[in-house]
């Protein structure tokens, strides 16, 4: 909700202080014709790189790594969907210095690519500014613009530090913008800038095409920041899949005895007789939930998912054991 | 150092381009002769092209140009990417409209991936050495593009990262791989077309010594081996039938040796250069080449030489041998060439 408050603040400074940055002359030109002018986009690109540089992170989630970008000073940053797959979801983040927090997803959007996620700190993190009307407002982002990405290209690398491309606005929707900065892998999520260093998108694909860089305008993350910000699953894909509830399995038949769950058929292959639950083990409890019938077993069943960490406390030979493993597909 | 690859399937991902791209087709688009590396834009940079025209080399074998090089000398001296060089035939070289059929490889420098050439030639115009390549990230730089027999086409970008080292991905191999018996360095395997099988290495001989240094481990052998770059010859021992035989191996890039899957990021970047890591230091550029493209100047906007571009790594970086290194390596391989 904070983070709601704060966009509407942000909003209002933008009519004023933000956009009444010079906008680059050489936007206006149809290329750039001189010495001169390539000197103006450089120096507009150099002015404002350090500062959005600090903002700029790593995500390193599951195995893969993306980029994401710091708009709030308690750490609100925005991202691409796929890159975090899912809501609620812990994940690591490293800033340009190598410094490591611990960060959780927001919401996403899973048909525009469009995630959040907050950095689980105290501190005060260097933040960009954005906007949010940039296809609409005439003074604001035309294709031709020049602009440049920033990105962990590839995944972090503390010697190279994070990459800058420079490009011009090849086409602008209401969902999608494109460049001509180049994209690859371990970029997606990152910051997209106009020449005032203002944030106007978040890298989202490529095509075969070194032209064809696709990235999401902020007009997205402003449509639905609320939900957002309140760790909402928006749409059905194709950027995130929804976890679905109720469909893992763990290859085991039981019967009701005194005490528990007695197994009576064990599928080989599958979690449970994989991780050790041998037929006859009479279960007393999943994920701390006791199990006095098969009914209390298949509710429990239902809150979970695939992936999902599953205990399980069980009786053999008069023993009490724990076995873990993870939900498997059926 | 290990990298690590980005999320999300490449191919999941061009096939929703096109959707994407269905509904940004109703929008008008940027003429393509105005996008970054446009005919209209590189009008901009008409002082650096005529540099380019004077100091680039445009290397040939027979009548297809594979490479470019970067005139060091007005007599003709060149420096050229080694390993673009190899199995070439039929070399030539084109400087401004002058073709040379004569060339001459003097040395190498396989650290660098440097070859020095010679033309005979007279009255070129050399590059003209920048005092220092530290530019600060987000300068425009330009470089060779396409060529034709007249003209050379430019390509431009700005410095995109940090200057530095460039591990490999342990890159040379010797080409044999060893017994499944842990710690065993008898040859199980001698992998066709490398420098072990030219050297006539065979399965069961058992290697005892790597550049003159006893190995009694495969990791002690890897460890070593690191040292060294493909293209360099190193002089291996080893034992048959009872026999103590020595060898000289031509050791081998990993990846021309053995078939190796692309990664995710190497299927989206299409081109890219054949050796593209383990530099001593690199600087990093946007500039968009194909692998046939670098091995010319960096010019930054004064039309001075900040570096060598020296691979082409993936869809987004590209890497230039800094101005000092350079020059550095240059004096080695003219004293070389001596």
């Amino acid at each position: 909700m904070r983070s709601w408050c704060k966009i509407i603040a942000i909003a209002g400074v933008m009519t004023g202080a933000v956009f009444g940055a010079e906008r680059l002359y050489v936007n206006d030109k149809k290329v750039p014709e001189s010495q001169e002018d390539l000197l103006a986009i450089q120096f507009a690109l150099q002015s404002s790189l350090d500062q959005v540089r600090k903002a700029t992170i790593c995500i390193k989630i599951d195995k893969g790594s993306g980029t994401g970008v710091i708009v709030s000073e308690d750490g609100l940053v925005l991202t691409a969907a796929h890159v975090v797959t899912g809501v609620q979801k812990k994940m690591n983040i490293l800033l340009e210095d190598g410094s490591e927090y611990e960060a959780q997803s927001l919401g996403l959007n899973s048909e525009n690519d469009a995630a959040m996620l907050q950095i689980l700190s105290d501190k005060k993190f260097p933040f960009v500014e954005y906007q949010v009307e940039n296809i609409k407002h005439e003074s604001m982002n035309r294709v031709g613009d020049w602009v440049f990405a920033l990105g962990h290209s590839g995944g972090f690398d503390r010697d190279r530090g994070s990459v800058v491309r420079l490009g011009r606005l090849v086409r602008t929707s209401k969902n999608t913008v494109q460049s001509d900065c180049k994209l690859i892998g371990g970029d997606s999520g990152g910051p997209l800038f106009d020449m005032n260093g203002v944030l106007i998108a978040i890298h989202s694909r490529v095509g075969k095409r070194l032209g064809q860089n696709m990235h999401v305008p902020l007009q997205v993350f402003h449509e639905h920041w609320e939900l957002l910000s309140n760790g909402e699953f928006i749409g059905n894909g194709p950027f995130a899949k929804r976890v679905q509830k109720g469909t893992g399995f763990m290859g085991l038949a039981v019967e009701l005895v005194e005490g528990g769950l007695k197994v009576v058929e064990l599928d080989s292959g599958y979690a449970a007789a994989e991780s050790g639950v041998l037929l006859g083990d009479i279960l007393l409890s999943i994920n701390k939930q006791s199990l006095e019938s098969k009914k209390a077993l298949k509710q429990q069943m239902k809150q979970l998912a695939i992936g999902d960490k599953v205990d399980l406390e069980l009786l053999r030979d008069g023993e009490r054991l724990r076995v873990s493993f993870n939900f498997d597909r059926r | 150092m290990m990298r690590i690859f980005g999320i999300g399937g490449v191919l999941s991902l061009v096939s929703l381009l096109s959707c994407s791209q269905l509904v940004l087709m109703a929008q008008p688009s940027l003429a393509y002769n105005q996008r970054t590396n446009g005919s209209a834009v590189r009008e901009a940079f008409v002082e650096q092209q005529a540099e380019l025209q004077k100091v680039s080399a445009v290397l040939y074998e027979r009548s297809k140009n594979f490479n470019y090089g970067v005139v060091v000398s007005e007599d003709g001296y060149i420096l050229a990417k080694a390993s673009e060089l190899e199995e070439r035939e039929d070399l030539s070289v084109r400087i401004g409209d002058v073709r040379y059929s004569e060339v001459q490889v003097l040395a190498h420098n396989p650290r660098w991936d440097l070859a020095l050439l010679k033309v005979d030639a007279v009255g070129l115009q050399s590059v003209r050495w920048a005092a220092s390549s530290a530019l600060p990230q987000g300068s425009w730089v330009v470089a060779n593009g396409a060529t034709n027999r007249r003209a050379r086409r430019i390509n431009v970008g700005i410095i995109s990262a940090k200057p530095r080292a460039v591990d490999g991905r342990a890159s040379a191999v010797i080409g044999v791989s060893f017994k499944a018996e842990k710690g065993s360095l008898e040859i199980e395997l001698v992998t066709p077309e490398t420098g072990a099988e030219e050297a006539g290495l065979k399965k069961g001989d058992v290697l005892k010594k790597f550049a003159g240094e006893v190995i009694t481990s495969r990791e002690s052998l890897i460890e070593r081996v690191r040292d060294f770059m493909p293209g360099e010859k190193v002089a291996l021992e080893f034992e048959r039938k009872g026999e103590l035989l020595q060898v000289e191996v031509e050791l081998m890039a990993r990846s021309k040796a053995y078939e190796e899957n692309k990664s995710r990021n190497d299927a989206m970047s299409g081109d890219y250069s054949e050796r593209r890591d383990s530099f001593p230091r690199v600087m990093q550029t946007d500039i968009p080449f194909s692998a046939r493209n670098v091995g010319g100047p960096l010019l930054d906007l004064n039309s001075e030489c900040v570096g060598m571009n020296i691979a082409r790594a993936n869809r987004a970086e590209s890497f230039a041998i800094p101005v000092e290194e350079l020059r550095e390596e240059l004096a080695d391989l003219l004293e070389q060439a001596k």
